[in-house]
């Protein structure tokens, strides 16, 4: 079992008013918290420069063990390859931060950073073009899943929902239906879902 | 549908990242899917429908 983090792992004035311990509130129907409260980092308010900026956990200690409870069934180590740049990256800090709270709940989420710049074979290998640009692996094997941005708001939770999903944590439930249609497809779709982090 | 199809790629777009993605795809709402860059949804469906709708199905 992982310990919980502190809320702010840097900032060791737990009654610094600019340091809330809960920033993030469990709700349904995923048993986590407000999600829109993932739209960025959360930061001191004193900070004047980015290179002063303290980012501070976004998952509560509550999100991090309801997160623990449902990566606890995973039978598969999920991959995420994480396609990021230095420069011209506004969210990059951010969705790392966002994966590294990952990566400590569970042994089966495995983050692999990939210069977007200085990889291009491998990001074309994915069809990434783009960072911050995740690939989901589960078993080594590629899933096809992708997210280009930052995972925040409620496209955290469809992160969540997609790790569970290939690794064997749950199910990816589609009607029988769906499920004949689907076994029907011959040939490639790109399905390319525009979301907002709200 | 990428998860039970081989076939199948999907990928989620922060539309607020990625203007330029947006206006290609004339993204005026959420969610938008677009299947091939041909096949347009715009809105939430139930999913039997979504199916059929983003495998051209269906209008």
């Amino acid at each position: 079992m992982v310990p919980s983090a502190p809320a702010c792992a840097t900032d060791t004035n737990p009654t610094n008013p600019t340091n809330p311990t809960n920033p993030i509130n469990p709700i349904n129907p995923t048993n986590l918290t407000n999600p829109t409260n993932l739209i960025g980092p959360s930061m001191r308010s004193d900070a004047s420069t980015w290179d002063n900026r303290i980012f501070m956990a976004l998952l509560s200690p509550a999100d991090q063990q309801t997160l623990r409870d449902m990566f606890a069934d995973m039978t598969e180590t999920v991959t995420i390859l994480f396609f990021t740049q230095t420069i011209g990256c506004e969210t990059c800090t951010e969705t790392k931060q966002i994966l590294n709270e990952l990566t400590e709940l569970t042994d089966r989420i495995v983050v692999e950073e990939v210069n977007l710049v200085l990889e291009k074979e491998r990001a074309a290998q994915y069809g990434i073009d783009r960072a911050p640009g995740l690939a989901l692996l589960a078993g080594g094997q590629d899933t096809r899943i992708r997210m280009l941005g930052a995972p925040a708001g409620y496209d955290f939770m469809s992160l969540v929902d997609a790790i569970l999903a290939i690794s064997g944590a749950s199910d990816a439930p589609l009607s029988t239906e769906s499920l004949e249609l689907l076994a029907q497809v011959t040939e490639p779709k790109s399905i390319a879902v525009f979301v907002t982090p709200t | 549908m990428a998860f039970h199809s081989p076939h199948i790629t999907a990928v989620t777009v922060q539309a607020t990242e990625f203007y330029d993605l947006a206006r290609k795809f004339r993204v005026t709402g959420v969610p938008k899917t677009v299947v091939n860059e041909e096949i347009e949804i715009l809105g939430s469906l139930p999913e039997p429908q979504f199916v059929r709708a983003a495998l051209g199905l269906e209008e």
